[in-house]
């Protein structure tokens, strides 16, 4: 499901370098613990999220490091 | 520009590739050695020759017209190493781009160098409030783009979810053209394969992104 993030999360990434041409491909933690990998950020805006991640507050977005960047 | 014969093209498929589509070669002719590259094992261009866009359907058509190999006197034809074939090529731009394109690397594995001052750069997007372009006209630290060369292989919004290889499928029609100040630093690559496209454009990535009113001329491509 495709959700769009709180202005926070929107200014972070936006700070933040891209993974590709207007996209961030990011770790997310929610306040629950649990977490999902490898999810893509478009215009910094808007998360591709599974399903079962509906609802849930966002704790912490990490940016993934390409393995020579 | 030639086309090969069926049992030249027979012989350039039983050789190894030099990149996705292409192997360059030295031409043992009746007019002396010469250098090139087959494409598709069919279509050999001289080292010389000027390169050409090969859009679907302009391709057939190219082949089509070329001349048939089998006049040409050619007695034997040598895939040779990209690295062989690059440096003795009197085309140092041409060597420059398609080098950069045989390595393969992504922008951030390419060394930072820094603009000339007419250097020109192509951003597209599927957004037109691009968050990465700040109000004041210029792209935040870390942001990508292409070469404006490598933007002509765009003719479509879904051309450049392709050659990108971005993530998501809606076209990426927004072209935004960057004219970063001389000086402003950046890297180089090639895009890799991801999310199911094929990539292989040219990719920048303005590490310190650049500055206000730098980013200037918006168009609309069709989807």
């Amino acid at each position: 499901m495709r959700v769009r993030l709180p202005e926070y999360w929107i200014n972070f990434l936006i700070r933040q370098p891209e993974s590709g041409m207007g996209y961030h491909r990011v770790d997310v933690t929610f306040e629950d613990g649990s977490e999902s990998l490898d999810c893509v950020v478009v215009n910094s805006e808007e998360i591709e999220l599974p399903s079962e991640q509906r609802g849930k507050t966002i704790a912490e977005i990490r940016v993934r490091r390409p393995p020579n960047g | 520009m030639l086309r090969l014969s069926e049992h030249q093209v027979r012989g350039m498929i039983s050789l190894p590739e030099s990149g996705m589509g292409y192997q360059t070669v030295e031409v043992d002719s009746t007019r002396g050695g010469r250098k090139g590259i087959v494409y598709n094992c069919e279509l050999l261009l001289w080292e010389q020759e000027p390169r050409m866009p090969f859009g679907e359907g302009r391709y057939e058509q190219i082949l089509k017209s070329a001349t048939s190999a089998e006049t040409e006197g050619i007695r034997s034809i040598r895939v040779v190493s990209p690295q062989h074939y690059f440096a003795r090529s009197e085309n140092d731009q041409l060597f420059e781009e398609i080098r950069k394109r045989v390595a393969g690397k992504p922008a951030t594995a390419g060394e930072q160098e820094k603009t000339e001052k007419d250097d020109v750069f192509m951003r597209f997007t599927a957004y037109k409030d691009d968050r990465r372009i700040t109000p004041q006209k210029g792209l935040v630290p870390g942001t990508y783009a292409t070469t404006e060369e490598d933007s002509r292989n765009v003719k479509t919004g879904t051309d450049a979810v392709e050659r990108y290889a971005l993530p998501d499928p809606t076209p990426a029609k927004y072209r935004h053209k960057i004219e970063p100040l001389g000086g402003t630093v950046y890297r180089q690559g090639i895009v890799q394969p991801a999310f199911g496209h094929k990539g292989g454009g040219v990719e920048v990535i303005f590490d310190m992104g650049t500055d206000d009113h730098t980013v200037t001329g918006l168009a609309t491509l069709p989807e």
